[in-house]
Order: structure tokens, then C-alpha cells, then sequence
């Protein structure tokens, strides 16, 4: 659901539309959806932000666009040098969503956690090893 | 629209986005979490798609970009929006009001 093929490391974006593009693109070069579906995750950044806080966005499609899923997958961009998301918020960790079910609910526990810890928020935006955030966001789910 | 209701009544939470893929999910987990923490076991927390929140739904959370058109589609449910995703005073409001057994108060 989230490996190296959808991770991107060291990248730039212009802005948030180019972010978005990008973790799209990653999506559709992991063979998760089709290119439409980047459309629809811009369509939703426009009607509502996904900027999650701490430097964390994750761009996804609509409910109409789900269609365009071929497989759940999570794409990750890093943007060691930022990107505005919103009002003066900077996003420096893209997290692409494109999925048909909850498989990757584990996947957002752990970036949820991740991201409440200010170092590890700081590891995962700048870190050149693509181990990194995989070890932190393939955990696997603790015992509830 | 619901104003309230009793924490006590309340059976379910319904975390609510409009694809139901992303931000309901992250609400979820963190609701999750702090209720497990104040070993509140009797509430379940769920997410949904807008449009498949049911019609008897109790308690329903959502950004505030949502609150309108959720109000709209379940007038009978207590609906309470959030403006952050992590984080936000709104649900803390609803964690107290189980944790003491207050009314869960509609809000945003």
C-alpha cells in the first residue's frame, strides 16, 4: 500500500497545486488510479483544505472519484523546503490518498502519531532514506 | 436540527468527511485514542462517507466546511464541527462531556 515506488524524496513544488499533482502522479505511476483522479484531488483541495496541521496535508479525491481507484495506495511527497498550503501554513509532508476501502486506516494511525512528535515530524520531512518513513508508517497497527 | 443530547445516551460517534477516505479517518483514530485513555469503552466511533451517514445517527463530527449540509441531510443529530483536524477544542468538549456524563452540546 505504501512503498518506495509511491514515496518521493527531496522534491520541489511551486505551489499547492503542483504538490498535489506530484503526489498524484505517484499514485498513478504506482498503477493506484488513473490520472483523472488527480483532478478530483485538486477539485477537493478546492472546496475544502486537507492541510491536517504540523506541516502534514492529504490530498484525496471525492466520493465520485473513488471509481478512479484501482487499488488502495498512499503516496508520500516530501518538500524539505515547504510548500504554502494555506494562510501562511506550510506543508512540508504530502500524503496522497487513493482508496476503495479502510485498508490503510493503520497507515493514517501511525502518520497521526508520527506527526504529534515534533522530531519525528522533523525526521520525516528531511530524512534521505525512504526506510525512514517507511518504518514509521507501515507499522503495525498496536493491539487495541 | 438536535441541540444536545445526554452523553449517556449516546451509543456511536460518527466521524463524518464528504469521501469518507481520509480526514474522518484520522478524526477517528485520535477520538479512539483519547476515549481508550479514559477507559471509555461503551461508546463506538465510526467514520462515514456524507452520504452514508444514517438517518438515526446520535452524534456526528465534521469539519465546519461540512456542518451545513450535514445538518441538512440529519436533522436529528447532534452536530458538532471542527476547524483542525488535530487537535481541536470541539472535541475535546465532546471527550468531557462523556468522561462526566454532560450533554453533548451541537456546535460550529
Amino acid at each position: 500500500m505504501l512503498s518506495s515506488q509511491t514515496i518521493q524524496l527531496q522534491a520541489k513544488a511551486s505551489d499547492k497545486v503542483d504538490a498535489i499533482r506530484q503526489a498524484g502522479q505517484l499514485l498513478v505511476e504506482g498503477g493506484c488510479v488513473i490520472p483523472a483522479y488527480i483532478d478530483g484531488m485538486l477539485a477537493r483541495e478546492e472546496s475544502m483544505s486537507t492541510y491536517l496541521g504540523n506541516g502534514v496535508a492529504i490530498p484525496h479525491g471525492q466520493f465520485d472519484d473513488l471509481s478512479q481507484v484501482q487499488k488502495t495506495c498512499i503516496s508520500v511527497l516530501q518538500l524539505p523546503e515547504g510548500v504554502e498550503w494555506e494562510d501562511g501554513e506550510m506543508a512540508y509532508l504530502i500524503v496522497g490518498i487513493a482508496a476503495t476501502s479502510d485498508e490503510h486506516i493503520n497507515i493514517l494511525s501511525n502518520l497521526a502519531e508520527a506527526i504529534e512528535d515534533p522530531k519525528i515530524t522533523e525526521e520525516l520531512t528531511h530524512t534521505q532514506d525512504e526506510k525512514v518513513i517507511l518504518e514509521y508508517l507501515n507499522r503495525p497497527a498496536s493491539p487495541d | 436540527m438536535a441541540d444536545s443530547i445526554p452523553a449517556t445516551d449516546v451509543q456511536t460517534i460518527i466521524f463524518c468527511c464528504e469521501a469518507g477516505i481520509g480526514s474522518s479517518l484520522m478524526g477517528v483514530n485520535s477520538l479512539k485514542k483519547k476515549l481508550k485513555k479514559l477507559d471509555i469503552k461503551d461508546v463506538q466511533v465510526i467514520h462515514k462517507s456524507a452520504r452514508d451517514v444514517p438517518e438515526d445517527a446520535q452524534v456526528i463530527v465534521c469539519h465546519k466546511g461540512m456542518a451545513k449540509l450535514v445538518r441538512q441531510r440529519v436533522p436529528g443529530a447532534v452536530v458538532v464541527a471542527f476547524t483542525h483536524f488535530l487537535n481541536d477544542p470541539a472535541i475535546d468538549r465532546v471527550v468531557t462531556a462523556l468522561e462526566n456524563g454532560y450533554e453533548i452540546q451541537a456546535e460550529g
